[in-house]
């Protein structure tokens, strides 16, 4: 219960923070250049599964760059005004609160997301047809649990080291090209492909757009999602004890960052 | 000689302060990300574009390293002088002011010129792009004009974020222009017409064109305009930014603060 607590109050704190001008002026601004070079590939783009991947990739694109960019900003202001030791000695728990915060700054990165549909329906008027609703509905779920999942792998080491930055900008990146989000993951090199199928999010956004175009049948998105969940459920119990290595390390060193 | 001097230890302590020396603050900016980025566009164009799109998009996203370092550097170094409380020493110096303005730029090019690299050997590598035929003069003049064009807009940015301390919105703002104006995605004939006149005069348009006729195997006859008003640019963005630089130290100087309001 009390970890519940500490979760709705990081989650709070973290809105709060994203609610600010400069959190939302962030969000756009980060996403505006994205989103209108998607739409001139779209609008130039033939029908079919490539144009359609880009279009349901890209919002959640939007929303792992923004999440990761965030976390890292956000820890990177809490060391420079002091804030971060005191969650330190606190008995909450450094994964239920980073978790939350993952979960606020994800759900912070619905509305860029937004934007970048707008752009691109403003630009080509493009919508694709849903094939099935449901199962789109719990595409999307899955995609949007395997984006956070996947950012809140690498808190810990952005928790630690102290050019956290650095740590983001190694990261995103390599998320953003190999986690299937504009093309699918057989396009890529062969060496390239067996990373991306470590990432959750690689199968999550392969699902929706199978789900969305109804190419695939109800058993093979369910075996497809079964392995995405598994996926994550792997990287949350990974990120849970990387936290706990981060924090005992930090109690026994004294030492916030390295 | 002691200008030159008093230049590199600008230069040198202006680097430094960007993190650069951190090994994986340098890998992940100059390495990682333009590698990452190019094959992210690269592959997303291949797959649904066509392969010449992609060689257009392998281009553009490798140059995109530019402003990504750059402005990483130098945008953040005018913000954290103000944050650091260093700022007032420029402004009580006796010294000159043009060279310690101009010093800050300096090595933060030649990251910018290894992370192109890296891109496209990553390109050849992964993407079997091919440098066969790239007349490398010209590409390698029409990269130091880019380089230079970008360096004098971020010098031209750096007054404001001394203002508004958030260098990270201001540098987000100036790449949105980078990424839709510029024609290193969106071909600038592509552009509505107001867009498209703009482009004109955005750092890294006219070096696009000359560098996309380098990797055509094309000479320098033909491209010297572009190099022309790419280097103008150049210019132009280094004067205003030096221009705007003097009057927020004149205000700063008699106000006591760095804000205009």
């Amino acid at each position: 219960m009390s970890y519940l607590r500490v979760f709705r109050m990081a989650f709070v704190m973290e809105w709060k923070e994203m609610l600010s001008m400069d959190g939302i002026m962030f969000s756009f601004v980060s996403t505006l250049g994205t989103g209108i070079i998607t739409a001139w590939i779209l609008s130039n783009a033939p029908a079919g599964e490539a144009r359609d991947h880009i279009y349901f990739g890209t919002p959640f694109l939007a929303i792992w760059v923004q999440g990761m960019s965030r976390t890292g900003l956000v820890l990177q202001r809490e060391v420079w005004q002091g804030t971060l030791e005191l969650m330190v000695p606190s008995r909450s728990p450094l994964f239920v609160v980073m978790a939350s915060r993952a979960v606020a700054i994800a759900t912070a990165g619905l509305p860029p997301a937004a934007l970048i549909l707008g752009i691109i329906y403003a630009a080509t008027g493009y919508v694709p047809a849903i094939a099935s609703a449901g199962l789109f509905a719990v595409g999307c779920g899955v995609a949007l649990v395997a984006v956070v999942a996947t950012s809140l792998l690498f808190s810990p080491l952005i928790f630690i080291y102290a050019q956290k930055s650095a740590v983001l900008n190694a990261v995103w990146p390599v998320g953003a090209a190999l986690g299937g989000f504009l093309y699918a993951p057989e396009r890529l090199p062969a060496g390239l492909e067996v990373l991306a199928r470590l990432l959750p999010t690689s199968w999550a956004i392969e699902a929706l757009v199978g789900a969305a175009r109804g190419t695939e049948s109800g058993a093979s998105l369910a075996l497809v999602w079964a392995i995405a969940l598994t996926a994550v459920i792997g990287m949350v119990m990974l990120t849970a004890w990387l936290f706990v290595v981060a924090e005992r390390r930090i109690r026994v060193t004294g030492m916030l960052a390295r | 000689m002691n200008a030159a001097l008093n230049f590199g230890r600008l230069a040198f302590f202006s680097y430094r302060a960007a993190s650069w020396s951190d090994p994986l603050s340098y890998g992940a900016n100059v390495i990682i990300r333009p590698l990452c980025i190019m094959l992210l566009f690269a592959m997303t164009a291949r797959v649904s574009l066509g392969t010449a799109v992609a060689e257009s998009f392998v281009i553009g996203s490798a140059c995109f390293a530019i402003p990504w370092v750059i402005r990483g550097g130098l945008l953040s170094g005018f913000e954290e002088e103000r944050w650091a409380g260093t700022m007032p020493v420029h402004i009580t110096s006796t010294g000159g002011r043009l060279l310690p303005f101009l010093s800050r730029g300096i090595l933060h090019a030649p990251n910018a010129l290894v992370a192109i690299t890296c891109s496209i050997a990553g390109a050849v590598l992964f993407l079997d792009y091919s440098v066969v035929g790239l007349n490398w003069l010209l590409a390698g003049v029409a990269l130091l004009c880019m380089v230079a064009s970008v360096t004098g807009l971020c010098l031209a940015l750096g007054t404001f974020c001394i203002v508004l301390r958030n260098s990270i919105f201001i540098g987000n703002t100036a790449m949105v222009f980078f990424l839709t104006l510029s024609g290193g995605y969106i071909p600038r004939e592509d552009l509505p017409g107001v867009a498209r006149a703009v482009s004109g005069v955005v750092p890294m348009a006219h070096g696009f064109e000359a560098l996309r006729a380098a990797f055509r195997g094309e000479g320098f006859a033909g491209n010297w305009t572009h190099l022309g008003a790419e280097a103008a640019i150049a210019v132009a963005c280094t004067a205003i930014g030096y221009t705007l630089f003097r009057v927020l130290e004149r205000v700063a100087a008699r106000s006591g603060r760095y804000d205009l309001t």
